[in-house]
């Protein structure tokens, strides 16, 4: 189950900032890829909350920094 | 060692120590003397003593350390003891063991010593004398005399953790000799001790519980038995940091976090200081926390005893810095310690992402800094406070 998520999380980075899935390391930010700007962000926001089926509150979307936190945070609210 | 000719008829020493079921079941583990009388509830409870008795010899045994480590110390012989038991002694009573010279033999460098015991209600529960012969140590050489006095003995405070394990290591490395002091986990202690070891220093366990001052005696004590001076002291010790929010604050909480960060660290400076001063140099590095900057919530329990340690630590470097004695600080940020266990994986992941260098700090990353401040080039600092946080804070 988690991996299968962790599959879509990454379809759907590689989609939003334009890089190939197997490019995208575990260590994935902003720090690492050039594309991921402030308008980048909030795409990669809607695109997760579109195929998830979730909700991120204000809070969370300024915590989806990096590959961990954004994994952590989508799994958290999709087991509540 | 004392040597005999300083030694003077009438010359008192003391000490004091509160007997503790663990000594009682260590002293059965070690004799094999389980008689019902010391270990039975049930069946003391049928005789006139009503509660199990401490086996005399436990307590007579403190004059053992009170002639071996005090009057005179290392090196006593002590060779004859009369006894007589006068009251049952028990769990939970705090005795005290006085020892008093009343009697020199000059051509056989031995004293007499009247000893006695007394309870927590001044009364005398054992009362003898002892005999002690003085084996004195060939004196050193000028040479050896002049090294005697080492700046690189360290005594590490919390050895056991994850930032003191580090720092008992990094110290080790620099060429210190350690004292590893550990409250619970004597296993963990020991282990790192044969480490050390390896590298070819000296090592040292010691245990106290350092909220209470006799403890913290016996510890000192022993370090300077085993390694011969204290040069730098690291403070590194903790206790579990739950989150609490004010309306569930109790003073117990608040109480706990005074009792480990400043009255441990008001009783072992109470006995290092004099060290340091008699040695003209020394330096004391205490930890205490970014969040004293940083504030987060349901923290204040812990904020705001390190805030006081950080106020104690600045007061003691004025007042201790013409001494020879710099005393600072380290403020980490988040570490990745056991200390962490407890925090949920996001609140690490995002603390770590929201650090300028992007990660937690490492106990190796404070243990290094520890090693500066422990070295001769951190030599004109005192009372300052070097933030460890990856710039989290910059003030």
């Amino acid at each position: 189950m988690e991996k299968l998520i962790e599959e879509r999380m990454r379809e759907v980075i590689s989609a939003v900032f334009n890089i190939p899935v197997n490019e995208i390391r575990t260590d994935a930010s902003s720090d690492n890829i050039e594309s991921w700007d402030s308008l980048k962000h909030m795409n990669m926001v809607s695109a997760l909350e579109e195929e998830f089926l979730i909700e991120f509150d204000d809070k969370e979307i300024f915590e989806l920094l990096n590959y961990e936190l954004i994994k952590t945070i989508v799994l958290e609210k999709i087991e509540n | 060692m004392k040597k005999f000719e300083s030694i003077k008829t009438g010359e008192k020493a003391q000490l004091t120590h509160t007997i503790r079921q663990s000594d009682i079941d260590q002293y059965v583990e070690l004799t094999g003397d389980d008689n019902k009388i010391h270990v039975d509830q049930q069946y003391t409870s049928k005789t006139a003593f009503k509660k199990p008795v401490v086996h005399g010899m436990l307590s007579a045994s403190f004059i053992s350390t009170l002639i071996g480590t005090k009057l005179p110390g290392d090196g006593a012989l002590w060779y004859q003891q009369s006894i007589k038991f006068l009251m049952p002694v028990r769990v939970g009573d705090k005795i005290t063991v006085f020892a008093k010279v009343i009697n020199k033999i000059k051509r056989t460098k031995t004293i007499q010593l009247s000893t006695e015991i007394y309870n927590q209600n001044n009364q005398k529960v054992i009362t003898g004398t002892a005999s002690v012969k003085l084996i004195e140590e060939v004196q050193p050489s000028a040479i050896q005399k002049a090294v005697k006095v080492k700046n690189n003995i360290a005594l590490v405070i919390g050895g056991t953790g994850g930032i003191g394990k580090a720092t008992c290591f990094q110290l080790a490395r620099d060429g210190f000799d350690v004292a590893i002091h550990y409250y619970k986990n004597i296993e963990s202690a020991n282990r790192l001790k044969k480490n050390i070891e390896k590298l070819g220093n000296n090592a040292t366990v010691v245990n106290a519980d350092i909220k209470e001052i006799d403890q913290v005696d016996r510890m000192i004590q022993r370090v300077l038995r085993k390694l011969g001076s204290i040069s730098v002291l690291v403070n590194c010790a903790t206790t579990p940091i739950p989150n609490i929010k004010i309306a569930d604050l109790e003073w117990r909480n608040m109480q706990e976090q005074y009792d480990v960060n400043i009255k441990g660290a008001f009783n072992i400076i109470k006995f290092v200081v004099p060290i340091m001063e008699e040695n003209g140099y020394g330096k004391i590095i205490n930890l205490i926390t970014q969040y004293i900057e940083d504030p987060k919530p349901e923290l204040a329990h812990y904020i705001t005893a390190k805030s006081a340690l950080s106020g104690f630590t600045k007061a003691l470097a004025t007042e201790l810095a013409p001494k020879g004695i710099q005393v600072n600080l380290i403020s980490p940020g988040m570490t990745d310690t056991q200390l962490l266990a407890d925090i949920p994986e996001k609140v690490r992941l995002l603390t770590a992402a929201q650090a300028p260098l992007r990660r937690l700090a490492s106990p190796d990353d404070i243990a290094r800094v520890i090693s500066f401040l422990s070295s001769e080039k951190s030599d004109y600092l005192t009372g300052e406070t070097i933030r460890v946080n990856g710039g989290q804070v910059m003030i």
